[in-house]
């Protein structure tokens, strides 16, 4: 796999036959197509949903925002305007969105310093352990690895565990501006290792 | 560009900044191509990420989501005016009240990322229900000439909106308090020196739909006793350009 991103997202049937893409799908779930959505969904489902998941950590939340995004995505399928990103990239942006949104507003009410205190495990990690075989896993493995230390910590926190930047940077002890421009080179090395063009 | 802002595209792009913060970014982002492009180019980035952590959901999760596509109208394709606002100050009522088509297209704004308000989802059948009741509004929003202007005061907002086409003016305020004892807003057309009554605000968060029949400079709202004014008995809280 290379370069573009919609390309990364064009996945293949168990035959080994090109399905359609998910932009082809949308364009008909823009008219209302159930059966064209019901595919969207089965390309799109594992990825949003453990997306979801890897954020949320709670099984039955994470579920209830699959089914928002989803739902989201057939209501304003016609609204969709490919000119701004994949259809996949959109579905991510949802998902994490709702997910952070999500984490934070229960959040909100109890002590969200006790989290960030209590976080123990080794969060930029847990992908790398957590790849499969699966040659799009092996690549963002390789290309997280090209990361320095700060900017794969940095992106990793906000991106999987939905922390904001000046939490991201008080668990790393590092001055917020440091950890700001960290997120943004640390991504745009990320971009350009994975090829992601325009 | 606003160098330091641009230095944000990154954390926007992870959602790792405060909602305050977000806001801000996204008021830039409608006016800076460079910072678009690269957002853009970042989400593909971290969806790369995410598609990483790919797993299986249950398979009755399935079944719910088609069930609930069955159970879900779909909104109309968007061609609306553009206007940058976002959804966490607008008071619920108001958003209650909007046809959804209308406030999608006024969030829309060339990224998709004006959708995403909760609050949309939340009220997303309220919405439905009352479409009817704000076609007015929605006319003037979805209006092909539709012109807006947005202006931001201290602690509330005000988007004015005219269609030449359709003669309407609307004026949507957000986050404006009460009035004191049982005075009212009114809006006033000012041109020059002379203002002429557009009409009252009948609550602080419901918008305002008139007939733009009146040359103006500029919107002025004004605090006035119940039931308004011939003329303004007070200087005006808030003037806003006149759109167009």
């Amino acid at each position: 796999m290379h370069g573009e991103a919609t390309e990364g997202a064009r996945p293949l049937s168990a035959s080994g036959a090109q399905q359609a893409t998910p932009e082809e799908l949308m364009a008909r779930v823009a008219r209302g197509d159930e059966h064209a959505f019901a595919q969207l969904y089965d390309q799109l489902a594992d990825r949003v949903f453990g997306l979801v998941r890897r954020v949320m950590r709670d099984p039955a939340q994470s579920e209830e925002v699959t089914q928002e995004v989803f739902l989201e995505l057939w209501r304003t399928a016609a609204r969709f305007d490919s000119t701004q990103g994949s259809v996949a990239a959109w579905s991510m942006t949802l998902a994490h969105r709702r997910a952070v949104d999500r984490v934070r507003s229960a959040q909100a009410s109890t002590a969200r310093d006790t989290r960030v205190a209590n976080l123990q495990v080794d969060p930029y990690d847990s992908v790398a352990d957590e790849v499969t075989s699966r040659l799009e896993h092996q690549q963002v493995r390789r290309c997280l690895e090209t990361l320095t230390t700060v900017q794969h910590e940095s992106v990793t926190l906000a991106y999987y565990q939905g922390y904001t930047y000046s939490e991201v940077a008080r668990l790393l002890d590092t001055p917020l501006g440091t950890v700001k421009t960290r997120l943004r080179d640390g991504l745009i090395r990320l971009r350009d290792c994975l090829g992601v063009t325009r | 560009m606003n160098a330091d802002i641009h230095m944000l595209t990154g954390a926007y792009v992870l959602n790792a900044l405060s909602e305050d913060e977000r806001e801000a970014f996204e008021a830039h982002l409608a006016r800076c191509t460079a910072c678009a492009r690269e957002v853009h180019e970042l989400r593909e980035t971290t969806a790369r990420l995410g598609f990483a952590a790919a797993e299986s959901p249950p398979a009755s999760l399935r079944s719910r989501v088609l069930a609930g596509v069955r159970n879900t109208r779909q909104l109309p394709p968007d061609e609306g005016p553009i206007v940058p606002l976002r959804g966490r100050k607008w008071p619920l009522r108001v958003a209650t009240g909007l046809a959804a088509a209308s406030i999608a297209g006024l969030l829309a704004l060339g990224t998709h990322s004006m959708l995403l308000d909760q609050e949309l989802t939340e009220t997303r059948q309220a919405l439905e229900r009352s479409e009817h009741a704000y076609g007015e509004l929605t006319e003037v929003l979805t209006a092909p000439d539709a012109d807006a202007v947005h202006h931001d005061a201290e602690d509330a907002a005000v988007t004015v909106i005219v269609s030449e086409s359709r003669g309407k003016l609307a004026v949507i305020p957000h986050g404006m308090s009460e009035p004191p004892g049982d005075d009212i807003y009114q809006v006033w057309f000012i041109e020059g020196d002379t203002p002429t009554s557009a009409g009252l605000l009948a609550e602080p968060d419901r918008p305002l739909v008139t007939d733009a029949d009146h040359p103006a400079d500029v919107l002025g709202i004004t605090v006035e006793p119940a039931g308004g004014s011939d003329a303004p008995t007070s200087e005006p809280i808030m003037v806003v350009a006149y759109p167009g």
